[in-house]
């Protein structure tokens, strides 16, 4: 029974990081080039468009999907996959915490929460180019590592 | 070797249903409740914005499938339980490519290009765009159950080898 809880655990929690994984991806290549290609025009007619990003990135499927992954990470504690998922949770934690203290004032200025672009056009155009740095750097360096380790620690062998 | 192989096979094949499934997920949550609000005009709204995602579903879609396949064929002699999983998550891919291929894509292909020729009415646009969204939500939830297994394949996958290895030890004993 509980091999049962801490595997099922630890399968939502990689349900989250793929789904974490996927949508990044997807906004990477859908979403991003659509305002990308005309920098600050293409982002004020984006973020006064229908597609409101925030509806999934501040959706309760994120935070409920991290609970349950540091929920793994615990019922996990003592087994050899510890290591792995510690440093996966580390990781994915850090992003979370540079989007809060950077990515949010960001997509503030850029109008992609409450639909108003800053009318300070040259503090827009850098704030642009420098969320598609970021968010690509997030993406390589925490997001796809974390995602990694994390299906690491999946197939590591537990023996009781 | 063999072992290996299919581990590492098992391991793109989580990989690349976990990204497709992510991005469908996206896209269920934040494009189609947009494009599809009030057909016909919210489809001629959409044509008009440069926001793509054929690209994203065309490049991942057969290979998950294959992937799972692969794994499947790799590992049939050496898998135990796991084997199941695997042949599940490769059944689903495939269902979930032929219907994709066959009923899904050309559907809201012509309902789209009819929508912006105008060709037909109004409300037939609206019952093939109903049609559509429940369809994709059964992929939806088809590709859910599909990447679940294929997580559960590369876990039991890696549960069997501890033991096979655990019993090798046991018979060197």
């Amino acid at each position: 029974m509980k091999d049962k809880i801490r595997d099922t655990a630890l399968w939502i929690g990689m349900l989250f990081m793929a789904t974490l994984i996927g949508a990044t991806i997807y906004q990477s290549i859908v979403i991003v080039p659509s305002f990308s290609r005309d920098i600050p025009n293409g982002m004020i007619e984006f973020a006064r468009g229908p597609f409101q990003t925030k509806a999934f990135w501040t959706s309760p499927i994120m935070p409920i999907g991290f609970l349950i992954s540091i929920l793994a990470l615990i019922l996990n504690w003592k087994t050899p996959r510890k290591k792995w998922l510690l440093l996966s949770l580390s990781l994915a934690a850090l992003g979370e915490v540079l989007t809060v203290i950077v990515v949010f004032l960001q997509l503030k200025i850029m109008g992609l929460l409450d639909g108003n672009p800053s009318s300070d056009t040259v503090l827009l155009i850098s704030t642009i180019r420098q969320w598609i740095g970021i968010d690509y750097l997030r993406f390589f360096i925490l997001g796809v590592p974390s995602f990694f380790l994390y299906l690491k620690a999946m197939t590591v062998r537990i023996t009781e | 070797m063999r072992k290996q192989i299919t581990t590492l096979l098992l391991f793109i094949a989580v990989i690349l249903w976990g990204t497709w499934f992510g991005g469908q997920l996206f896209n269920e949550a934040l494009v189609i409740p947009k494009w599809l609000s009030s057909p016909p005009q919210s489809m001629l709204a959409y044509d008009a914005i440069p926001v793509k995602g054929g690209f994203f579903f065309f490049m991942i879609n057969p290979f998950f499938t294959l992937f799972s396949l692969l794994a499947t064929i790799f590992g049939w002699n050496v898998a135990g339980k796991s084997r199941t999983w695997m042949l599940l998550a490769t059944l689903i891919g495939f269902i979930v490519s032929l219907v994709l291929i066959f009923y899904l894509a050309p559907l809201i292909h012509v309902t789209n290009e009819y929508a912006i020729q105008g060709s037909i009415p109004a409300n037939q646009i609206i019952a093939n765009t109903k049609e559509w969204m429940v369809g994709n939500r059964i992929r939806l939830v088809l590709e859910f159950c599909g990447f679940l297994f294929s997580i559960i394949a590369l876990q039991t996958w890696a549960k069997e080898s501890i033991y096979k290895i655990a019993a090798v030890n046991a018979n060197l004993k």
